[in-house]
């Protein structure tokens, strides 16, 4: 009993200890202006993308077969796109911040919901969940316009700060930090549900993939698919601890940085850019109080080395404290922030207008279809041409041993009393073929052979090739075929089995 | 905020978001509603060897084919150097686009729209630089185009057939005679179902008419 006692007091103290809400007051500041970086470029387009004279992709189109929103004329759209443009900045700047909160939580769900194509993407969802939490907490209690016209206490303590932060409950922030663990064991679920993700097969293709942002390293990093293997272990077992280890404990600090390394490499591997942003503003609610506290006086103290930061910050301290002076403009506050929502809709809307996607009411009218090149129509509408053999192999490797039925050592040259491993990687789909590698030697006589099949399910096909002594030191060749006919060639050496070609 | 009211948010929030987990991982009702979308995290749950690229073209009457997608207006490319289209990878959205060009621009009278896919094997999108580090061979690209859809002037589909990949997939099933004759073993020759009338041979394996 004792024990059913102390969990629920427990529970209530993990989410009802009163705190200030300085975690909650940097996600509104930062996740806005995050996702400026999506909503901004899609405002000039937001006619064809969100609204009935556009081209829309619902999302449950691809869940029901049919359109459940309502899609509402260009006009509309432009003004309520505005409208959530305008609600973004405020809730940065915390003008009516549940206000703002809620509007931008309702429009962006409605746009990327009405846009499956181009804008719906799994880091909006997140953003929609943390706009409804924050819509429901006291984001807006500090570091706001809101906070700079409420009354505040001022604190006749000297050793304590000049004006004491409002207090609220923890379980906003705490919705947040068990929505983004929430994430990640589902993530790691979907690893899970996922072969191809354990053989590195999955991740190599997506480093190889040109849908996202650019992502040269993670070209590189396709070459080492073991690194790959490795990789995705390691992500599996993070994302499933994440929910039980991301807590203020010790684990926090080890959890929390490989979050973050773990994000950057998906921008520098995968090309994701905002995901990894977003994310690393819902980290920010694993900061409580004394984190956030003991941040200051540390900044504090390293503020004090320069006299111009210092000087910023009595200016910044003076004008918060002139600003905060002024309650009785709280509400005058507010009836602008009402004020501004259909103005900005309107403004919204003859800025669209001007803009004139369509260019419809240029002084030519309506634009000219354009025409394809005839001899590009012809590439385009000839009918499918068959399947090239190359194009069912992915490449040809060779080395001496496998780690997770990938070669970990691949290389060119070879001693006499190895036994070479040529690993034939396969592009799926393929059918069912017969892979045969022979060796050839410098006078492209064929000194070995061997023949495997490679079943439709096979990612690769490993043939063992002993370097026996007749085989003399010197350069060979492996030529893969398949029915007889030509895929690829790679060359390898033969060394002799102690010293060098050259010392024999 | 009374505690009654955030005591049920904070009830219901959770309860979600464990239906979500639960559902996702037992693969329940994980596409029941778009609004799994919001708690089901299946984030890089698909992938593919091949790279695809789609493109909308319309045919005029005198002969003369046109580009649907994008319209000759703002290019928006939502993630990087790509348009809209090419991320359309269900294919729900192609129609709609290639309407609204029609819809907003100067043309002839159109005779069909064709919806097409450009399909190559990834490791063609290896740098020059890469391919000389694992391959001997010089680089040879190729596109395979498959036609996906076609439709009349005012969307009405006249042919579709799966993608290509899928195609590719049926093609290595079917390559199995004994598969193929075991398909047609036993079969009933009147069912009931309406969908059973349509006759047997209007579709060929190969994906053409």
């Amino acid at each position: 009993m004792s024990n059913s006692e102390s969990v629920t007091s427990r529970i209530r103290h993990f989410f009802y200890d009163t705190e200030v809400p300085f975690a909650l007051a940097m996600i509104r500041i930062s996740l806005p202006i995050i996702l400026m970086g999506l909503a901004l470029p899609r405002w000039v387009v937001c006619r064809e993308l969100y609204s009935s004279d556009g081209a829309t992709g619902q999302l449950s189109a691809g869940f029901l077969g049919v359109d459940l929103l309502p899609e509402f004329s260009g006009d509309v759209v432009a003004s309520l796109y505005a409208v959530m443009l305008f609600a973004m900045v405020s809730l940065s700047m915390g003008w009516c911040s549940r206000v703002s909160a809620f509007i931008s939580f309702v429009l962006l769900t409605y746009f990327s919901m009405l846009d499956v194509v181009s804008t719906m993407t799994k880091y909006l969802v997140i953003s929609s969940h943390l706009f409804f939490l924050l819509s429901l907490s006291d984001c807006g209690a500090i570091w706001s316009v809101d906070a700079w016209f409420a009354n505040r206490k001022r604190n006749l303590d000297p050793t304590q700060p000049r004006i004491s932060y409002p207090q609220s409950a923890a379980w906003p922030r705490r919705l947040i930090q068990l929505h983004i663990a929430f994430v990640y064991f589902g993530a790691a679920m979907t690893k899970i549900h996922t072969p191809a993700f354990f053989t590195g097969d999955q991740l190599q293709y997506w480093m190889l993939t040109h849908l996202n942002y650019q992502h040269p390293v993670g070209e590189f990093f396709s070459l080492y698919p073991i690194l790959l293997v490795a990789m995705g272990y390691v992500t599996v077992v993070w994302e499933v601890m994440f929910i039980f280890c991301a807590w203020k404990s010790s684990w926090r600090s080890i959890i929390l940085p490989i979050g973050i390394f773990f994000h950057f490499m998906t921008a520098l591997t995968l090309g994701l850019l905002m995901f990894p942003m977003v994310c690393y503003c819902a980290y920010l609610s694993y900061l409580d109080d004394d984190d956030v506290r003991q941040s200051f006086a540390w900044l504090r103290r390293r503020s004090r080395r320069f006299t111009w930061l210092k000087s910023v910050k009595r200016i910044l301290v003076d004008g918060a404290s002139r600003w905060s002076e002024h309650p009785e403009w709280r509400r005058p506050a507010q009836i602008a922030f009402a004020v501004a929502l259909p103005t900005i809709a309107f403004l919204g809307l003859e800025l669209e207008h001007h803009w004139d996607l369509y260019n419809e009411r240029g002084p030519g009218g309506k634009p000219e279809l354009v025409a394809i090149d005839p001899e590009h129509a012809n590439r385009l509408l000839a009918r499918v041409t068959p399947q090239r053999d190359i194009d069912k192999f992915f490449a040809v490797d060779m080395g001496t041993f496998l780690v997770s039925d990938l070669l970990a050592d691949r290389r060119n040259s070879f001693r006499q009393g190895e036994t070479m491993i040529a690993q034939c990687n396969l592009v799926p789909p393929h059918e069912d073929m017969v892979v045969e590698c022979k060796l050839r030697d410098d006078a492209n006589r064929v000194v070995n052979s061997m023949v495997a099949v490679g079943t439709r399910e096979m990612f690769r096909v490993n043939i063992n090739f002993p370097i026996s002594e007749n085989m003399k030191p010197g350069e060979y060749s492996m030529t893969v075929e398949t029915a007889g006919r030509h895929v690829m060639k790679k060359k390898f050496t033969v060394l002799p089995k102690y010293g060098t070609v050259a010392t024999r | 905020m009374p505690r009654w009211f955030s005591n049920v948010v904070i009830g219901l929030y959770l309860t979600a978001m464990s239906a979500g987990i639960v559902s996702h991982t037992l693969k329940f009702g994980s596409a029941s509603h778009p609004f799994m979308y919001y708690f089901v995290w299946d984030m890089f749950c698909g992938w593919s060897s091949h790279e695809i690229r789609y493109h909308l073209v319309g045919e005029g009457e005198s002969g003369t084919y046109y580009e649907l997608a994008p319209g000759p207006w703002t290019r928006f490319m939502p993630y990087g150097d790509l348009d809209r289209l090419h991320y359309d990878v269900l294919g729900n959205s192609h129609r709609k686009m290639a309407l609204n060009v029609l819809k907003r621009t100067e043309h002839e009278p159109i005779r069909r729209i064709v919806v097409v896919e450009e399909v190559w094997p990834k490791k063609y999108n290896l740098s020059d630089r890469i391919w000389a580090m694992r391959f001997d061979e010089p680089k040879d690209p190729m596109s395979y185009f498959w036609q996906r859809s076609e439709m009349t002037e005012d969307g009405r589909v006249i042919s579709a057939v799966p993608d290509y990949l899928a195609y590719l997939t049926q093609k290595s099933i079917a390559d199995n005679p004994r598969l193929v004759n075991d398909t047609h073993a036993g079969r009933e020759h009147y069912v009931l179902n309406p969908s059973y009338r349509r006759g047997s041979s209007d579709y060929e394996s190969d994906g053409t008419e």
